[in-house]
């Protein structure tokens, strides 16, 4: 485990939030419709998954702004969890690079 | 822990999307037009987009209702897709979400299937350039009008183009020239279009009016329409109902094709305002003075009458006394009351001027105004100048200024005077019975307005005065059709005469009517200034043409309907007949008209009662029947006179003491009473200065006893003739209201 991912877990313990590891994961393209991609480069976050009406948005940080997220789509509710920050940019890379 | 997920299946993902966004989802697979999600896609709404801003931009104009567009999109919050869209289509655009698999095919679909020769030589810059801007290319507009004709758009919520028409900055055609440009339409010179027969057969003259198409061509496929905007979807769902053929549209602009409506069925169109009312609803016209009950009636009446003076003459002429005394001083106490009630009470729907500060523009619906002019040439920069000074977007007035054919001073005139854009010219062809109300009938039948209101050529409305209407529509209960403004005058301080005449308008409007108003009971409109909710105006069949007080025929026929008026605190100034003659037969025709109007609602005296309940009922006997009044008054003065000349015995013997009482009563009280109601008027109004000239009202109502005898007189050789008011007999005259002191 790299630094950057033992930071994101221990920030994840002492907050108690959810940790979820990126590697590899290529982000569903669609989901980008709820977390813009300038959105989601400048607070540093991937859409991970949507399950139901809950959204799993994976951060760099506990606290990402995505208050445009929620005015948007007032009926989701999202859930943030941590992620390694360069694996958040990693994915968004992809992402980037795939449309 | 690392996370992968397989993705969801794209059509209930944006499915989910749209109801996490609370938007509307829908699909545009033809292979599931079975779903109650799919959408069928307007082909004419369509080509408000160019393929190429659709492919890039991925949405697509599904369809056009209301003034709104609506765009299909996979992604509804991409915020230059939707200022492109607003600025491209110039209309408000409303975001639906569609799967991308759709919009894809749908685009596909679409543009393979627009008919086109050479996309190629179609598509220059200026297809994908904004109105404005291909304004500027052209050089019809420079940047500075175009960027203040953007901030009135954001601000009235009018469309661009209309703007910069109705600020003269650009001719209708140059609009429409570009317009149809921008939307890949051919444009149609209407002026030199004969429609072909065949192709206006297949739509009804009624339809093709409402919907403002003209069919002008037609082959084995194809219906070809003169249009004046992109059709949207309630228009090709009505015209569906009528042709299956494939629909294309040509533009043109919405005045040429009024123009051409006009030319192809003035005829038909004049019917219309002649007979509507005649044959949907023939007991209520005013067609013929009298029924056949109403004359058998009358003729028996004087048979009964005569026989009993022949036979009692002293006792038939006491038991006559003494029902029109009853008459007298039931419509007197009535009256009274009413105008009593009044004083110091708000009975109008109240408007504030905060509210009218927090009015939206945007939400103003088009408004229109009907003017009707008769040899009023002299009149019409007055007219022009009362319009102007109205608070309301221009963009949003329909002003039709109906002339009629043989009128050939008006209508030069007016065209000499290059009115703005909102000023339409209507030309009432020649027919009888050439009356007012025939033209406004003739007017609504183009009218575009959501409301309506007649002034006339010289009336002088307040500035605010459609917009606190507005409002008051959105207050008033739903079954409020009408809402009366007041009236009073301008010149009101140019001689006796027009002081009494401001003197009895100010009783009448600000204490009588609103006291109607607040009994529930059937008002007789004032002659301008009624306000109607446009549809319903034309539910009921509009105004008599054959009553020559059809404003307050129609007031009656609201009520019995079911229908509610209402007052309002806004005054719409006109002038006052300065003119003896002049007023006498102005006054002449107000009284033959109420006479007309109460013998055609009392054809069925027991039906009427029925429909509008006993209040209603004796409230309109006592306002409308309380006419007859006029026609007595001489006849109790003369007696009055001569008993106090000569002291003849005889007439005592006619009142004796319990008829004498009643009328020595309405002598001396009752108009005393008459007097204190328009004193009270003025006060109402704060005329303090006109209350002296009220004490003088005994005068005014002989004049008024005069032009009655003249009305009634008329009603049996020239029943629906139309005693016209010379206007503009105040030019000398300073024309200012007299001052209202608040009091």
């Amino acid at each position: 485990m790299n630094s950057d991912a033992r930071d994101a877990l221990a920030l994840a313990l002492e907050t108690g939030m959810d940790y979820t590891g990126l590697r590899g994961f290529d982000p569903d393209p669609k989901l980008f419709h709820y977390v813009p991609v300038t959105l989601a480069a400048r607070e540093r976050v991937v859409p991970v998954v949507l399950v139901g009406d809950t959204l799993k948005v994976a951060s760099a940080r506990p606290d990402p702004d995505l208050s445009l997220v929620r005015s948007r789509f007032p009926y989701v509710t999202v859930d943030i969890v941590l992620a390694p920050a360069t694996e958040i940019d990693r994915a968004l890379d992809r992402a980037a690079g795939r449309s | 822990m690392e996370t992968r997920t397989a993705p969801e299946p794209s059509r209930s993902f944006y499915r989910r999307l749209a109801a996490h966004a609370g938007l509307e989802f829908v699909t545009l697979d033809r292979r599931r037009s079975a779903d109650p999600e799919f959408h069928e896609i307007n082909p004419l709404a369509a080509r408000l987009l160019s393929e190429q801003t659709c492919r890039y931009h991925r949405m697509l104009p599904v369809s056009y209702a209301h003034g709104v567009v609506t765009i299909a999109t996979p992604d509804p919050f991409d915020q230059v897709a939707r200022e492109v869209a607003t600025a491209l289509t110039g209309r408000s655009v409303r975001f639906v979400v569609t799967p991308e698999e759709d919009i894809d095919a749908a685009i596909d679909e679409t543009f393979r299937a627009m008919p086109h020769e050479d996309p190629v030589e179609h598509v220059t810059d200026a297809d994908h350039g904004r109105v404005g801007d291909l304004l500027v290319a052209r050089g019809l507009a420079t940047d500075e009008q175009v960027r203040a004709a953007l901030e009135e758009q954001a601000r009235t919520g009018s469309r661009l183009g209309d703007i910069l028409v109705h600020e003269g900055i650009v001719h209708e055609a140059e609009l429409v020239a570009v317009l149809a440009e921008q939307f890949q339409l051919p444009l149609v010179d209407l002026s030199t279009v004969e429609p072909d027969p065949d192709a206006l057969d297949l739509i009804p003259e009624p339809l093709a009016r409402h919907l403002r198409v003209v069919p002008i061509a037609v082959d084995d496929t194809t219906l070809y329409l003169a249009v004046a905007d992109v059709l949207d979807d309630d228009t090709v769902a009505a015209l569906r109902e009528h042709t299956h053929l494939e629909l294309r549209g040509f533009l043109a602009s919405r005045n040429s094709i009024d123009e051409l409506l006009q030319r192809l069925h003035g005829g038909e169109y004049v019917a219309v305002a002649r007979s509507e009312l005649l044959t949907r609803f023939p007991d209520e016209s005013a067609n013929r003075v009298l029924s056949t009950g109403q004359a058998a009636g009358l003729v028996l009446l004087a048979l009964v009458f005569v026989v009993c003076l022949v036979l009692a003459a002293k006792t038939t002429l006491i038991v006559t006394m003494a029902l029109a005394s009853v008459m007298y001083l039931s419509t007197s106490l009535y009256k009274f009351k009413l105008t009593y009630d009044a004083l110091g009470h708000q009975y109008e729907v109240a408007v504030s001027d905060e509210e009218i500060a927090a009015l939206d523009e945007r939400d103003l619906p088009t408004y229109t105004i009907l003017i009707p002019l008769y040899r009023e040439a002299a009149v019409v920069p007055r007219l022009v100048a009362g319009i102007g000074g109205l608070d309301y977007p221009k963009t949003k007035l329909d002003v039709r200024l109906l002339c009629e054919e043989d009128d050939d001073e008006t209508v030069p005139a007016i065209q000499a005077m290059d009115l703005p854009p909102h000023f339409k010219i209507v030309v009432v062809p020649d027919a009888q019975p050439k009356t007012k109300p025939k033209a406004c009938n003739y007017g609504l039948l183009q009218a575009d307005g959501k409301y309506v209101v007649i002034y006339d050529a010289e009336d002088r409305p307040d500035p605010d005065q459609l917009k606190k209407i507005v409002i008051a529509f959105s207050k008033v209960d739903p079954s409020v059709t009408c809402i009366q403004a007041k009236l009073n005058y301008f010149n009101a301080d140019q001689n006796l005469l027009t002081r009494w005449f401001a003197i009895e308008y100010s009783m009448h409007f600000d204490l009588l009517l609103p006291g109607l108003d607040a009994q529930d009971v059937p008002i007789p409109l004032g002659g301008t200034s009624n306000h109607f909710i446009t549809d319903r105006l034309i539910e009921l069949a509009a105004w008599d043409p054959f009553n020559v007080t059809e404003d307050a025929d129609l007031g009656i026929r609201l009520h019995k309907a079911g229908y509610k008026t209402a007052m309002i605190d806004s005054t719409t100034l006109e002038e006052a007949n300065s003119e003896l003659n002049n007023w006498i037969r102005q006054r002449s025709r107000w009284i033959k008209g109420y006479i007309q109007t109460w013998l055609v609602h009392m054809r069925h005296p027991f039906r009427l009662l029925r429909q509008v309940g006993l209040k209603s009922w004796l409230s309109f006997q006592m306002t409308v029947g309380g006419t007859f009044i006029f026609l007595l008054n001489p006849i109790f003065w003369g007696l009055t006179t001569l008993f106090f000349i000569t002291e003849w015995g005889f007439i005592r013997e006619l009142f004796p003491s319990v008829v004498f009482y009643a009328a020595a009563f309405q002598l001396f009280i009752g108009n005393f009473v008459f007097m204190y109601m328009n004193v009270a008027g003025c006060v109402q109004r704060g005329y303090y200065d006109l209350a002296k000239f009220a004490l003088l009202s005994p005068l005014y109502w002989g004049l008024m006893s005069l032009a009655a005898w003249k009305g009634f007189l008329q009603l049996f050789y020239a029943p629906f003739y139309w005693e016209k008011t010379v206007h503009g007999l105040d030019e000398g005259h300073a024309g200012t209201p007299p001052v209202r002191t608040s009091g």
